[in-house]
């Protein structure tokens, strides 16, 4: 394996492929803005599979309740300790909806305390410069699901560093389309993504 | 002459036996005196002991039964000496010693052997007095123990009244009662009492510790330290780095932690942190470390043993039995199964939770759950999947209760259909259908312009059959395009390319060879790639018929004549329309995946020298464990120099320990304790050592990654 390869994590519950069209855009954009070796597909990494050892990033989204059985917890446990970073994003527009209540519950369990991180973390200015911490999404402005801005984005961290990003401001939708619609959009919302995946690579 | 013997043996014998009574009493006050004698003196002799060399409290517990035993020993050897009082013989025996004037008529009137010499024996016996002797024995043999059990009560009197009840009625926590050395005050440090009171939820007795260098507790319990000396002596603080807040006060995580004093002693009360911490103590330049090591509640672990597995439902009806474990260190609150019901698709999800069964476990260690769940009570409809647990909480009122889960089951209920049908997707309209319908328009349009022909010129009539034979020709390219598609071949126009070029493997003469040859073929003829027919005969038949027969009518309408055209434009129709009928089938299945052409989108051309070059690999998380390492060895050469503050070195290294290198912690506190003991301690210290050198753990194989990890 060489350069930076998009991981999404396949768990046993849920619906872990429900935004297919995201790494393919995220790695168009990391190619666009970055000089980071990438490659050009993702990977489906099942989080009971010791692969995922392999990828210093992976994704995991989904709508539906989210239950790890133990060896995916012992391996998301171990992924955390080694370095890794998992980036999660509830699909859903709801407020404390299912896959948020049962997600942040495990990722607690398994990994630590999610907590809000500050909208001046250096993961804020990991490669762009966010201004007023995570962008917002159409889904939290146009009055879908929970009509709320999320003012933060949630995190395990260990020894300062991030382990487990969390998102409830549903990204999966967000940037879930065609890399070459991209050209359509004023300013590319994406590039927050660049920010996670350099932070990721680099802290 | 018989009454007078048996008389005057009576009256002998009457008196001896009224002497052993007398003997007999001496001999037991004796030995009663003795026995107490003894045991106070031993007990006034152990208490001098502690006293000197402080006993620890499980040799205390000994003492007292110790001293017993001296003084039912004593009783013993004194019974034992005075066992002959107990024979008339060895009585009368000892009245011949002590009144050597009987010249043994005692003796022998007690044998009844001389009958005839018994009177007068009786009456030299009867001249005798031996009371005054007896007297004097019975005397000597109480007195003197007498004297002995006070001075042993003498003794116990003299001592300090803290170190006979330290023998007297150990306990726990006595240290405190031990005196201290004379002519100084005491010292606030040495010794130091701690009592733990566990939570009230924990439901555990009460732990008292005599001298720790650890306190382990659980976090949230009350911790109540004691010790001599005047309290504003005394400072405290949590850490070594925290400085001191001042006399007579300190700081334990944040709580201000204050020292009272009463009776010549101080104490102070803090609550266990939750973290492992130093309380550091410090008294005229002195200090004294022990190590707060809370221990963890952990959370109750729970296993779902039914339903065993994930189900699918046919209907949601029935009644489903659910049995669960779960088993705590401290104990249980209450366990429930909880659910989840999800229902919905795509985007769009409701959920609803329940909670069943919930039961009180009252601080059981351990319980068993069991329901029953009707599945018509949840109102499932087709599609619907509920997931189900057992929880357990434990009664922490700390930190919270620690919820305890099993593994989630999955129970779904089948949509409707789903036993009879395969999931199909519908697939977009082919290029048949619309050429079907393109087809019959031009069919349409040649049989009006054959219908307009007695009513039109030449000239224009053959202009408007070209512009047909035009569309004609458009068509049967496209027909072309869809069988090279079903070849797996990309549908390209035959407008793209020039006539020679080949397509498929095939040259449009080629095509049209295999045309002409589907066309001769017998309908209903079995298709036989052994023979010679190839796999665009064999898959595409009816659009190559239709490719013949429009090529056949695009030359009859080339020059003119479509009138001729329509019977090959009629059978291209029903070969399109036989083409059309044939069983399109797509099997579900993932989208194909995107490929990103990174190098255009960098506008590099390529990938290759597009990278940034290889980053250096991530630097190990072994920082702290590092930290931990240096400390050690930097405490190393303290213990080397016995410098006494390489043990509280040693001390807050294992309280930093406790966190993150447990096995490291362990064989710090072996040592720690060796060196209080006074044993060699480079056993542990090795330990410890190796598990602050230790190399971070590896995975299996990671090549990229790996260096860094």
């Amino acid at each position: 394996m060489s350069g930076f390869v998009f991981a999404t994590a396949q768990y046993e519950s849920g619906d872990w492929d429900s935004a297919p069209l995201v790494p393919a855009n995220i790695i168009d954009t990391i190619a666009r803005y970055t000089q980071l070796e990438v490659m050009p597909t993702g990977v489906a990494v099942p989080l009971g599979s010791a692969e995922l050892f392999r990828y210093p990033f992976v994704f995991l989204t989904g709508h539906l309740p989210v239950r790890l059985n133990e060896t995916e917890r012992a391996n998301l446990r171990t992924f955390a300790s080694r370095g890794g970073l998992l980036f999660v994003d509830d699909h859903n527009h709801d407020v404390d909806g299912a896959f948020h209540r049962t997600c942040t519950e495990e990722i607690t369990r398994t990994v630590g305390p999610l907590v809000d991180l500050p909208n001046d973390h250096p993961l804020y200015s990991a490669f762009f410069r966010f201004e007023n911490g995570p962008p917002t999404t159409t889904h939290e402005l146009n009055g879908w699901g929970d009509n709320l801005v999320h003012k933060h984005l949630l995190a395990v961290l260990r020894d300062g560093r991030i382990s487990v990003l969390y998102s409830n401001k549903d990204y999966s939708s967000e940037w879930g389309y065609h890399p070459e619609s991209k050209r359509l959009y004023s300013v590319d919302n994406t590039r927050f993504a660049v920010n996670v995946i350099v932070y990721a690579l680099t802290r | 002459m018989s009454e007078i013997k048996e008389g005057a043996l009576a009256t002998a014998r009457a008196r001896v036996s009224r002497t052993q009574v007398v003997l007999l009493a001496g001999v037991v006050t004796s030995a009663l005196f003795w026995a107490l004698a003894a045991a106070t003196l031993a007990l006034g002799a152990l208490v001098g002991l502690d006293w000197w060399v402080g006993l620890t409290s499980q040799v205390r517990v000994l003492l007292r039964p110790f001293a017993a035993f001296i003084g039912a020993a004593a009783a013993v050897v004194v019974a034992w000496r005075g066992r002959g009082a107990r024979s008339p013989e060895r009585v009368a025996l000892w009245i011949e010693e002590a009144a050597p004037r009987l010249r043994y008529a005692l003796v022998t009137v007690l044998e009844g052997r001389f009958a005839a010499a018994a009177p007068r024996l009786e009456e030299e016996v009867a001249a005798v007095s031996w009371w005054r002797p007896l007297v004097r024995a019975a005397l000597r043999a109480t007195l003197v123990p007498a004297a002995a059990l006070a001075l042993g009560v003498l003794a116990l009197a003299a001592l300090p009244r803290g170190a006979v009840e330290r023998v007297g009625a150990p306990r726990p926590g006595d240290a405190l009662l031990r005196p201290g050395p004379r002519g100084g005050p005491a010292d606030p440090l040495s010794p130091l009492v701690a009592t733990v009171v566990s939570p009230a939820y924990a439901r555990l007795a009460p732990v008292t510790l005599e001298d720790p260098d650890q306190i382990a507790a659980l976090a949230g319990s009350a911790v109540r330290i004691e010790g001599r000396g005047d309290a504003r002596r005394l400072h405290g603080r949590l850490g070594a780095d925290t400085p001191a807040s001042g006399p007579g006060g300190g700081r334990i995580g944040g709580d201000t932690l204050t020292f009272a004093a009463g009776g010549g002693r101080w104490r102070a009360g803090f609550v266990m942190p939750a973290e492992p911490a130093a309380l550091v103590l410090t008294a005229e330049g002195r200090e004294r470390v022990v190590v707060l090591a809370p221990q963890p509640d952990s959370v109750p672990v729970v296993t779902l043993s039914a339903p065993a597995r994930d189900t699918i439902f046919r209907a949601a009806t029935g009644v489903l039995p659910l049995a669960a474990e779960a088993r705590d260190d401290i104990g249980l609150d209450a366990a429930w199964f909880e659910l989840i019901v999800s229902a919905g698709e795509g985007e769009t999800f409701t959920f609803r939770t329940a909670v069943v069964h919930r039961t009180a476990a009252g601080g059981a260690r351990a319980l068993a759950l069991r329901a029953t769940l009707r599945l018509d009570s949840l109102g499932l409809a087709p599609g619907n999947i509920v997931h189900l647990r057992a929880v357990a909480a434990d009664g922490n009122t700390v930190a919270g209760p620690g919820k305890g889960v099993s593994e989630t089951r999955t129970l779904r209920i089948a949509r409707v259909g789903e036993y009879d049908s395969i999931a199909l997707e519908g697939a977009p309209p082919l290029f048949a259908d619309t050429s079907l319908l393109s087809q019959r328009m031009l069919l349409m349009l040649a049989e009006a312009l054959e219908a307009r022909r007695p009513r039109m010129e030449r000239p224009p009539f053959v202009d408007e059959s070209r512009r047909i034979a035009s569309d004609q020709a458009r068509l049967r390219r496209r027909v072309g395009d869809v069988i090279f598609m079903r070849l797996g071949g990309a549908p390209q126009g035959e407008e793209g390319e020039g006539e020679g070029e080949r397509r498929g493997g095939l040259s449009p003469e080629e095509l049209l060879r295999a045309a002409d040859s589907v066309t001769t073929m017998t309908m209903g003829e079995a298709l036989d790639f052994a023979g010679g027919e190839s796999p665009v005969v064999a898959v595409n038949r009816p659009l190559l018929e239709a490719y013949n027969a429009m090529w056949d009518a695009g030359r009859e309408l080339e020059i003119g004549e479509p009138g001729r055209a329509i019977p090959h434009m009629r059978a291209a129709l029903e070969a399109i329309q036989r083409a059309r009928n044939a069983v399109r089938v797509y099997l579900r299945g993932r989208a194909a995946p995107l490929v990103v052409d990174v190098a255009r989108v960098r506008l590099a051309g390529s990938r290759e020298g597009a990278g940034g070059g290889r980053r250096a690999p991530r630097p190990a998380l072994t920082l702290a464990r590092g930290r931990l390492l240096s400390r050690f060895r930097t405490a190393l050469p303290l213990l080397a120099a016995r410098d006494p503050a390489a043990v509280d070195s040693l001390l807050l290294l294992r309280v930093d320990a406790l966190g993150g290198a447990p096995a490291a912690a362990a064989a710090l506190g072996e040592a720690i304790a060796a060196l209080r003991a006074g044993r060699d301690a480079t056993a542990p210290l090795v330990r410890a050592r190796r598990a602050l050198e230790a190399e971070p753990l590896r995975g299996g194989p990671l090549a990229a990654w790996e260096g860094g990890w």
